[in-house]
């Protein structure tokens, strides 16, 4: 009889599971295909960090300029000047007149930072399995994705990130980046310009 | 005018540059959270060799106590203090993995509470001559300070 009745329930069960598999699936193939779209992406942001053991928050604001695939402008206007700009294999970095230049085939950590930041503001984390675990979620007006780092070097810098997508237009909302330490920084977009036209000179230093 | 009265004159304005001067000084040197001041924040670099580490150092507490963080641009934790003012007792109570080597640690700390020395004595650089790193921490504009209510 309690076999009968486990198995019953294995029957009942195995469709739903399936269902949530398929659903999440589907998700994510939406939001792949949005991704997929994007050729540029211009915005403002909001970067909030919030530093648990001070109880206390830095925010900055900046903009953003990505054209794909791999050209990303990070430009941090306030309260402190500082540009990223990420250019195929090279990192440029400009802070109070002081410029460097690395090479993330040369500096692993950074190509990862690097490479965190385009994928993630842009949504491209979405289809890197090999790094990342990924699960959908959704509410009434998001789809969010969490992706859990599988790779050592990830995992030292962050437990998950979570990436809120709007339902309206499958874009990007907002980042969260969740830290070992208990800290965690949210970048928020703002005023997302898509497929503009962007000039080169926006990725040289 | 009289020499006197030259002399007495010239003396004048000597103390009233030295005021404007001091207070101007005292406005712009960097400065620790007290009591009245909850929250300061810094624009920090540090220079070891060739290599350049920058970011935001976030200091809270009161007359007794401090806790401070260090951050990259982007926000990522560098490391976290806590640094007892009375004992002059600083503490790391974490360090990003890649820092997080005993005599690494041990370089920070010492070199952390000499910095907490400095800024308090109104400096902003510091240099560790023994390793050769260079510390500057230059005080964030406006919002980025909070006083308390």
């Amino acid at each position: 009889m309690r076999r009968l009745l486990g198995i019953t329930l294995l029957v009942m069960l195995l469709p739903l599971s399936l269902c949530a598999q398929t659903s999440q699936q589907n998700i994510l193939q939406k939001l792949n295909a949005a991704v997929a779209k994007i050729s540029t992406l211009q915005c403002d942001f909001v970067q909030t960090k919030h530093m648990k053991m001070l109880n206390d928050d830095i925010v900055a604001r900046g903009i953003m300029v990505y054209k794909a695939s791999d050209k990303l402008r990070w430009e941090y206007t306030s309260p402190y000047t500082y540009t990223f700009i990420l250019n195929g294999t090279k990192v440029y970095l400009s802070k109070a007149g002081r410029n460097n230049v690395v090479d993330i085939k040369k500096n692993k950590m950074f190509g990862e930072i690097a490479h965190i930041m385009m994928n993630s503001v842009v949504g491209n984390c979405l289809t890197d399995t090999k790094n990342y675990k990924v699960t959908v979620a959704e509410t009434s007006t998001e789809w969010v994705a969490t992706l859990v780092p599988k790779k050592s070097t990830l995992k030292q810098m962050f437990n998950k990130v979570v990436v809120h997508f709007s339902k309206s237009n499958s874009i990007i909302q907002k980042v969260e980046m969740h830290e070992k330490n208990g800290d965690n920084t949210v970048i928020q977009l703002k005023n997302i310009r898509l497929n503009k036209t962007v000039g080169a000179n926006v990725f040289k230093n | 005018m009289s020499s006197r009265t030259k002399h007495l004159v010239a003396a004048l304005l000597a103390v009233v540059v030295a005021t404007l001067t001091a207070s101007v000084a005292k406005a712009q040197s960097p400065t620790l959270p007290n009591d009245t001041l909850r929250r300061v924040c810094y624009n920090m670099q540090m220079e070891y060799k060739q290599n350049c580490m920058s970011g935001i150092c976030v200091i809270v507490g009161d007359s007794e106590q401090l806790t401070g963080g260090l951050v990259n641009e982007f926000g990522v934790a560098i490391l976290n203090f806590v640094y007892d003012r009375t004992k002059d007792k600083m503490k790391l109570t974490h360090v990003m993995k890649p820092l997080a080597k005993w005599y690494i640690k041990r370089t920070l700390k010492r070199d952390l509470r000499q910095i907490m020395h400095v800024i308090e004595s109104g400096g902003n650089e510091y240099f560790n001559s023994r390793r050769n790193i260079n510390y500057t921490f230059n005080i964030m504009n406006d919002d980025a300070t909070q006083t308390t209510d």
